[in-house]
């Protein structure tokens, strides 16, 4: 790969990700997310608890 | 036994955890870099992290969320394109204009904004690399993950690298 040709592109797309994540960060609420996520696993879970098993005793 | 029981489900509910918190922004952010919204890559990634935490522990989380959340994206996409037409047919009908794109320049600055439309210009596979490379991942990582052998990884890598580079060229003259 020809990775020393043009070591600006490498920072360019290093520093956007970086970037990007930072103003991600200010727009999104990953705790929000987190929990709607614990909800629907939770959810999922007493689902499959509660579910009749189907293997005889 | 049961405290042991509850101890390991509560270890366990500590990693998902951690796992959300530290893989939802950059999962979003892969998704946004090959061409979705926010909105739409903050749903899917919300989506894809339910699957793998119903499935938690996962061997791989990380490349598993990816492929959930881009397959939702795909899905959601042609849904909303289905709509989009069915939307558009009316509007001519009532004579209304479609409803407008989510506005991503709001939320990124100038220079991202400027690197997610390079990006937009690469073909479908080489910016699908390009963006999982940028993300830290492996040209095996991105080959297991992208379902591309190896070789065509590199290769697409290359052909992204050198399309990139011309396209900032020519800004610069």
């Amino acid at each position: 790969m020809d990775h020393d040709e043009m070591p600006e592109l490498d920072e360019l797309l290093a520093r956007t990700r970086v970037s990007a994540l930072a103003s991600l960060t200010e727009h999104i609420d990953v705790e929000h997310h987190l929990e709607i996520i614990r909800r629907a696993c939770t959810a999922d879970q007493d689902e499959k608890a509660a579910a009749p098993t189907t293997t005889p005793p | 036994m049961f405290d042991n029981a509850k101890a390991i489900t509560s270890t366990l509910g500590q990693e998902r955890d951690e796992f959300v918190r530290d893989d939802f922004l950059p999962v979003v952010w892969s998704l946004v870099a090959q061409g979705a919204s926010v909105e739409e890559a903050t749903d899917a990634t919300q989506q894809a992290m339910i699957v793998a935490c119903q499935k938690w522990p996962h061997p791989s989380p990380h490349a598993f969320v990816r492929l959930v959340a881009k397959r939702v994206f795909i899905d959601a996409t042609r849904k909303a394109r289905t709509a989009r037409k069915l939307h558009e047919r009316l509007s001519s009908l009532y004579d209304r204009t479609p409803a407008p794109a989510a506005d991503t320049k709001a939320i990124f600055d100038a220079e991202t904004t400027y690197v997610h439309g390079l990006l937009a210009q690469l073909p479908k596979r080489q910016r699908e690399v390009m963006v999982h490379t940028m993300e830290g991942l492996s040209a095996e990582e991105i080959a297991d993950l992208t379902g591309q052998n190896f070789a065509t990884v590199r290769s697409n890598l290359r052909h992204a690298r050198i399309k990139l580079k011309h396209l900032i060229r020519i800004r610069k003259e």
